[in-house]
């Protein structure tokens, strides 16, 4: 809030500086349609000719897909449609794990997939991360003749009363700052600056009550305006391909960033439910507010909680739920599992064949649904607990964290895990990861987006943000991976705790455990290896052990070399590499986001390079040689 | 099972001292290591695709006398280096993995014929298991050249764990856990207070959004009032930039007509001339550097040169640079 007396310094100081805008200025790629041509792929083992599209943005650049009216027989699911939902996501999931098949499409045409016929002969299936499990509930109902409605027209929710109160302290500091620097006579690119903070500052404000952020981050969460329903009032009649298309464009993270809603609003898709082996089960959702979305496909014996994910270019990769890939948030981030509102149309209006022509969709509210719960984010110990800060779980008499609550709750009752199975399935999932990375660099290097120059300055937020970072940089994915290699390590530690405390939940056989999980880790880290494209376009294989030794070299970004993006060590690797001194510059001074374990976001946030060497001189960003940190088999040693 | 480690270790340092008593009839492992020069046809491919080099193969035909014998296997040391991309050694022993080694040397040196340039590395066995089959198998072998492995024979190490694990207390399995049947729905006062905490009401944004446009709108018009100071001033100052420079300009051109205009011709040697008639200088005299008064209204020009042969006088006036000529009997005269 600007302050009247502020104003009218502000006034009397005269002359405005120019208003330094530092958008993100990159916009998405133009489609190239020479990229999208039928390619041999791998399906169920064997060799395919499928289109093979790596962005969204291709799409348009397909021929006319099959056109096949969604016809609709049932007003509502029945359990036994639930149960085939679930039969049919584990399919995938497991094809996906065996190998059988790698993108979204070729899973959907494998005979994983019970419900493939000559339409998905002719088909070509696309959706990236958000989209996947829309898309393929949207699939299975599409083939089961099942109504189906997804949330569009997103808007943020608005802030409390101490969220305003904090950014109007926020601004006035901002414009203190601001009249300061006018006093103090900075150099002007300083006061641009501040001035940059104090404009971004009050449209951030703006944004928010006005309901109007982003909501793949929107801070309490969104709601939705309308619904998009294969069942309408209107009897419209829909065909597969335009409703996916608009689960294409409309989906976003965003569609599951809702916890709660205002009384009559429209209601989300998904609800937060309860934890037991009965309501999160195969199908269910997980969600990751930094902007990530999984399926469950398998709950195992013990608890561990399968997920399989689709990337921005449809690759679907498997991975067991951890924290380093699902942190917990905000409630109104409304993060973790969530499941699929049931629905059903009211006023069904039936043509001669039974179809459904017209009718209006209703989703169940909350309290309807029986295993509706919020004990993922208030506790599984007070009901009426309204302050996540208080959550506590408690099983069997004995307080635990959320993860473990979690995998204690999942686990069939009395069942004990192996913990060398789970460091197996860990380092399955590191090798998962860096493979997917390699894919990513792959479109990097198809798209010559390593050939670019580098933006003049980072995003705000690498993360999360739009256009070629969103769409190339892997900053997300290299955090997870630096997370995941130390959850490797720390996971070791708990079980060897658990093990020495005589944790019945512990199911370990062998005389040394320690010696047990070295081996386990050694055992999937040999047959694991990733492969990259250098300047000079010869392939170059390394194995995920010097990967993992390349953790904090690796570069995120997609604008330099694939040495350099790879970590290359030795100048004979690096010398193929033809990024300019500017380029080697940028690569010098980000660092600090190669040692990132965790998406957390520093006063770097859309620093040019100059702020950023200043930065680093000043010791605010982490500059440090960190590798050592990553060495999971020393670390395992010496536990 | 500490029992049977503790039986175990009894047992084979007896059997170390029944080694040093008598040489002959049992090998000394322990201090014993086989080198191995590595060729390519050692490097055998495996049933998985692998490449591998069979281990016990190649101590038997270097130490026959082992054959007969089950082998300790200690430590490997490996000299090898790798080509760009690294590669991975790895221990295998009876079909498990106990030890790998990460090979990422200077790739410039992957072909250079000396000796020097492999390095070395350790790959410890952390089984103590009874050897049936060990390998040491090459991850990614076309980046990989090995020279020798050294075979350290002896007794296993296993790791020894280092923390202290035992603190936490464990978990009850199998008690009673009646959250699975439970409703675990939160009572209504929990979601209305969730609501309450967790999210903005309408009236608190509405109000903030009227007071967000109250302060764009007077921001508007500080910006407003800056914009109309900052033309007044514009103008105010251009006016007076503009008159400084008019001022200028005319000063300027007056010292370029100064410049210009011909000055009283001191060095003619006649000085006066004679008129017939007293002028309005109250004589008949005219000289040179004169100002004639009172004949032209508003103006009084300069006598600045004269002839007396024709008796004539040059008049400047201020307004040209050209001199007036006229007789000086033509001058009106004075009272």
């Amino acid at each position: 809030m600007l302050g009247k007396g502020q104003a009218m310094k502000k006034q009397i100081l005269g002359v405005i500086p120019a208003l330094i805008l530092s958008s993100w200025t990159h916009s998405a790629v133009a489609a190239d349609c020479s990229l999208v041509k039928p390619v041999e792929v791998m399906v169920d083992g064997q060799k395919q000719i499928r289109y093979d599209v790596k962005d969204g943005e291709l799409l348009g650049c397909l021929p006319a897909q099959p056109k096949v009216t969604w016809t609709v027989n049932k007003d509502r699911w029945s359990d036994q449609d639930e149960i085939n939902w679930q039969n049919f996501v584990t399919q995938i999931g497991r094809a996906r794990q065996e190998g059988r098949c790698s993108t979204v499409d070729t899973c959907l045409a494998s005979s994983a997939n019970p419900y493939r016929d000559d339409f998905d002969v002719k088909a070509f299936h696309f959706s990236d991360c958000a989209d996947f499990p829309m898309y393929l509930r949207a699939y299975f109902a599409f083939k089961n003749q099942l109504p189906f409605s997804f949330a569009i027209g997103l808007k943020s929710n608005p802030p409390t009363l101490e969220q305003i109160e904090q950014m109007d302290q926020n601004i006035t500091r901002l414009q203190q700052a601001v009249d300061n620097g006018y006093m103090q006579a900075l150099p002007p690119e300083e006061q641009a600056k501040l001035q940059k903070k104090l404009d971004d500052a009050i449209l951030e404000k703006d944004k928010f009550i006005n309901q109007q952020q982003k909501p793949q981050t929107a801070d309490n969460g969104n709601q939705a305006n309308s619904r998009y329903s294969v069942v309408n009032s209107a009897g419209v009649a829909r065909d597969f391909f335009t409703v996916v298309r608009q689960i294409n464009n409309q989906v976003s993270s965003g569609n599951y960033r809702m916890l709660l809603t205002p009384p009559d609003s429209v209601l989300p898709d998904f609800y937060p439910t309860k934890v037991s082996r009965q309501a999160i089960r195969t199908g269910t959702t997980v969600y990751n507010p930094e902007g990530h979305v999984g399926m469950v496909y398998e709950i195992k014996p013990d608890g561990l909680v399968m997920v399989m994910d689709a990337g921005i270019n449809s690759d679907v990769k498997v991975y067991s739920f951890k924290s380093s890939d699902f942190p917990r948030s905000r409630p109104q981030h409304a993060g973790q599992f969530k499941n699929w509102r049931p629905q059903y149309v009211e006023n069904a209006k039936y043509d001669k064949k039974g179809n459904i022509v017209s009718g209006k969709t209703v989703m169940m509210p909350n309290e309807q649904i029986l295993d509706f719960s919020l004990e993922q984010y208030f506790g599984n110990v007070d009901l009426n607990n309204s302050d996540s800060k208080q959550a506590r779980w408690v099983v069997n008499g004995k307080n635990v964290n959320y993860y473990t609550y979690v995998e204690e709750k999942l686990a069939e009752r009395g069942f004990a895990f192996n913990p060398v199975d789970r460091i197996a399935q860990s380092t399955t999932d590191l090798c998962n990861l860096l493979q997917s990375r390699a894919k990513a660099i792959n479109s990097v290097v198809s798209h010559g987006i390593n050939l670019k120059d580098h933006p003049a300055m980072l995003p705000e937020n690498p993360y999360s943000t739009s256009g070629e970072w969103e769409s190339y940089a892997v900053n997300s994915k290299d955090v997870n991976i630096r997370a995941g290699a130390l959850l490797i390590m720390s996971s070791a530690k708990d079980y060897l705790s658990k093990y020495a405390s005589g944790d019945p939940r512990i199911s370990y056989s062998g005389d040394n455990l320690k010696r047990d999980m070295i081996k386990a880790f050694i055992s999937k880290s040999a047959s694991c290896q990733v492969q990259y494209t250098n300047s000079n376009n010869k392939v170059i294989s390394m194995p995920m052990s010097v990967a993992l030794k390349r953790l904090t070299k690796m570069s995120a970004t997609p604008y330099f070399c694939t040495e350099k993006i790879w970590g290359a060590t030795f100048s004979a690797e690096a010398r193929t590499c033809n990024d300019d001194s500017l380029k080697q510059d940028w690569y010098k001074t980000t660092q600090f986001l190669r040692n990132a374990t965790n998406k957390d976001l520093g006063a770097w946030g859309g620093a040019s390079l100059d702020e950023l060497r200043t930065m680093a001189t000043q010791g605010k960003l982490d500059m440090r040689d960190r590798s050592a940190e990553f060495d999971i088999l020393k670390r395992l040693s010496e536990l | 099972m500490k029992k049977m480690t503790s039986s175990f270790s009894k047992l084979k340092g007896l059997a170390v001292m029944l080694t040093l008593v008598v040489p002959a009839l049992t090998w000394a492992q322990a201090t014993n290591s086989v080198m191995i020069n590595v060729t390519k046809d050692m490097i055998k491919a495996q049933v998985d695709g692998s490449k591998a080099i069979d281990l016990i193969a190649e101590i038997r035909k270097q130490r026959p006398a082992l054959s007969s014998q089950a082998i300790e296997l200690q430590m490997l040391r490996v000299q090898a280096k790798s080509n760009i991309g690294g590669a991975q050694l790895l221990l295998k022993i009876n079909n498990d993995f106990v030890a790998s080694a990460v090979v990422e040397t200077d790739p410039d040196q992957f072909s250079v014929d000396d000796d020097r340039s492999y390095g070395t590395f350790e790959l410890k066995n952390i089984d103590r298991s009874k050897i049936n089959s060990a390998s040491l198998q090459l991850q990614i072998e076309s980046n990989i050249k090995v020279k020798s492995i050294e075979i350290v024979l002896g007794a296993v190490q296993e790791p020894a764990i280092f923390g202290r694990y035992a603190q936490d207390q464990a978990t009850v399995i199998g008690g009673v856990d009646d959250s699975e049947e439970r409703d675990m729905r939160p009572t209504d006062a929990a979601v209305a207070a969730i609501y309450g905490t967790y999210y903005g009401n309408d009236e608190d944004v509405i109000l903030a959004q009227q007071q967000a446009q109250a302060e764009a709108a007077a921001k508007a018009e500080q910006e407003r009032i800056q914009q109309e100071t900052l033309q007044r001033q514009q103008q105010y100052y251009a006016e007076l930039a503009r008159q400084e420079e008019e001022a200028r300009l005319a000063r300027l051109e007056q010292a370029r007509l100064e410049a210009l205009r011909p000055k009283p011709n001191y060095s003619n040697p006649v000085q006066c001339v004679k008129a017939k008639k007293k002028k309005t200088n109250g004589k008949k005299e005219v000289c040179i550097g004169e100002v004639i008064y009172g004949v032209w209204a508003a103006h009084s020009p300069m006598v600045i040169d004269v002839n007396a042969k024709d008796k004539t006088i040059y008049l400047l006036f201020t307004t040209s640079n050209q001199p007036l000529v006229m007789k000086v009997d033509d001058l009106p005269n004075g009272r």
